[in-house]
């Protein structure tokens, strides 16, 4: 047994027996399932996709729209982070630059302390 | 004989069929798979082998050009070209050829139709070659020069299959390398300056507790440069340019040159830092700059439309996890408490896993091309209906990426979030977030590509090749997520040991 558990010094947790409690909730899935009516019919709206609610469209959902909230409320970050990726190699050449001032003055300060 | 030299043998085997590769692809395109197969397979079983050695504790210092291998000089200090294999160089270069020789497999059925594979095949070996030349190398000279090799190779692949902005992808990962390298050359010239000496072990020895500031500028130099190979925040914004723009197959190779500049990063700084005072201050910034890179990838990330930037930027988030894993060990290494040990172990497995399950999600991205004939992954969706195969293997990839039970990712970032959470709570809590984070931007992904109703275009079959080689990455995705246990005590303990002993590193080398 103690050759499934996977200790971290603070938890301890099975992958395999994960697994198993997996298997089981999807063999439980499948009996409500089997439960059923079996009258479906894939045409009609029985064979329609749905996203939340709303008929899915046929040139699928783009992708982009998903956390547009997310995004209007770290609208300042992203502004800064789209000047960061400028693709103008001179500004990487920048902040390579600075990475090597920092880890250069990191090391004086730690030298003098 | 032959597996005496095996650590030349593991570097020269790639280098000689990188130039070979022409001559066979005179003889036809079938001699030519041959030949490069065969060379990154016996490249490959050499590395196994060294590999199977190191981790049961034998480590093998091989003095290149030396008849007997004493690499002493008269003067007292090693003068040759030194190969180190320990546990932790052999498990990269293990990782780094492994993903080599699978991408090489994966592209083999890309070039039926297409003219021009020798010169692929050429870069590719070389690149190869390049990494585990940079896994082995004992000497700061030897590690500018494969730093280069594996420079000029990656930007021929780069832009191998691409025009236009292709090309301005690769020129840019060109001159920043090659900034980069300068540096590092500058550093190394410091050390030569000062001490006449190449050899890393050797220079070790002497960087100790009374290291001037000149020593800490030329680890400073150093260090820099490597954090720019290995893609850290804030110099990590040729990652998503380069991933967007070069074809799957060769993001997958270049996720495994990654791998092997964080290696090299951290095997530098721990020898050099190991008994200074300068080491608790040095992993605080590189954490710092872990934690920066996986805040910065994952929002990023959630912003892209373009699948390949997308996981460009998850591959900064990834390399995150490792550099904050390996700093908060490296801030602690005078005095390794369980915790930081544990983090350096955390940091080893997930090292692993960034090589599994992006080199699986970049390949997968170039099969969603191959069977769609699509350039753009925007136009597709709902191709789960006719290739659930490959829905399947996005799924586990997606999963293993995320950190979720019971995939590779949970064990590694499990031991990372509990370890770090001992010396800075925060970091902790940002790692997690990035996590649930990356979650929430691959499902995204998955409705966009797999979900909807049935893709109405023309979906090819997928070479059993491409198949294959992609079953292979979700087979160990699943063996070290299901038995972790076995896979850190057997390969991530001793590697983890191996990094952090900077003794047994100098004593092998002296």
């Amino acid at each position: 047994m103690s050759e499934i558990i996977f200790s971290t010094g603070s938890v301890a947790w099975s992958p395999l027996m994960l697994v198993a409690g997996v298997a089981i909730a999807i063999a439980i899935a499948y009996l409500v399932r089997a439960m059923g009516s079996n009258n479906y019919k894939r045409s009609g709206e029985q064979g329609m996709a749905f996203f939340s609610g709303n008929r899915h469209p046929d040139d699928g959902i783009g992708s982009e729209n998903l956390y547009w909230g997310f995004f209007k409320s770290m609208e300042g970050y992203y502004e800064f982070m789209k000047k960061m990726h400028s693709g103008i190699v001179n500004d990487y050449v920048f902040w390579f630059v600075l990475v090597v001032v920092v880890l250069l003055a990191g090391m004086a300060f730690g030298g003098i302390l | 004989m032959i597996l005496e030299n095996a650590p030349a043998l593991a570097i020269g085997i790639p280098l000689f069929a990188a130039f070979a590769v022409f001559f066979f692809g005179k003889l036809g395109k079938r001699a030519m798979k041959v030949w490069v197969v065969a060379g990154l397979l016996a490249a490959e079983v050499f590395i196994i082998w060294l590999a199977m050695d190191a981790l049961s504790g034998i480590s093998h210092f091989y003095a290149v050009g030396a008849q007997v291998p004493g690499i002493i000089s008269q003067a007292g200090f090693p003068v040759r070209v030194v190969l180190v294999v320990d546990a932790v160089s052999a498990l990269v270069a293990l990782v780094a050829m492994s993903l080599c020789l699978l991408a090489g497999l994966f592209s083999l059925r890309f070039f039926e139709k297409k003219e021009g594979g020798e010169k692929f095949y050429s870069l590719l070996l070389l690149l190869a070659a390049g990494i585990t030349g940079l896994s082995f190398t004992g000497d700061f000279f030897t590690m500018f020069v494969f730093l280069e090799v594996i420079s000029i190779s990656s930007a021929g692949l780069i832009v191998f299959f691409r025009e236009g902005e292709g090309f301005e992808a690769g020129f840019k990962y060109l001159v920043l390398l090659a900034i980069g390298a300068l540096f590092l050359l500058f550093g190394v010239g410091i050390f030569y300056g000062k001490y006449g000496l190449l050899n890393i072990g050797a220079i070790a020895s002497l960087v100790g507790v009374n290291a001037s500031f000149i020593d800490f500028t030329a680890v400073a130099l150093i260090a820099s440069a490597l954090l720019l190979k290995c893609g850290s925040f804030p110099v990590h914004m040729w990652k998503p340019d380069v991933y967007q723009k070069a074809s799957g197959i060769v993001s997958a190779v270049l996720v495994a040159s990654g791998l092997v500049g964080i290696y090299a990063l951290f095997r530098v700084l721990f020898l050099m830092l190991a008994n200074t005072p300068l080491s608790a201050m040095v992993g605080w910034v590189i954490a710092i700059l872990g934690v920066f890179s996986i805040f910065v990838g994952v929002t990023m990330a959630l912003k892209q439309t373009s699948l390949k930037r997308l996981v460009g930027y998850a591959a900064v988030a990834e390399t995150g996890f490792v550099l904050l894993a390996f700093g908060t060990g490296l801030a602690a290494v005078t005095s390794m408490d369980i915790f930081s040990f544990r983090a350096v172990i955390g940091g080893m497995f997930q090292l692993v896993n960034d090589g599994l399950d992006l080199g699986l999600l970049f390949l997968l991205i170039a099969a969603v091309g191959f069977v769609t004939k699509k350039k753009r992954i925007g136009e597709i969706s709902g191709l789960a209906h006719k290739s659930p195969v490959l829905a399947v293997l996005f799924l586990i990839g997606m999963f293993a990426i995320s950190g979720m039970p019971p995939f590779n990712g949970f064990a590694s970032k499990i031991i990372i979030y509990e370890s770090v959470y001992m010396a800075s709570p925060v970091f902790s809590i940002v790692g997690i977030l990035g996590s649930v984070m990356l979650l929430a931007i691959f499902v995204k992904v998955f409705v966009a590509i797999f979900l909807g109703p049935p893709y109405k275009g023309k979906v090819e079959v997928l070479p059993k090749s491409m198949l294959l080689v992609m079953c292979i990455f979700a087979f160990f995705i699943l063996l070290l997520g299901l038995f972790p246990k076995q896979a850190i005590e057997g390969v991530f303990l001793p590697a983890a040991k191996a990094l952090i002993n900077s003794q047994a590193y100098i004593g092998g080398i002296l």
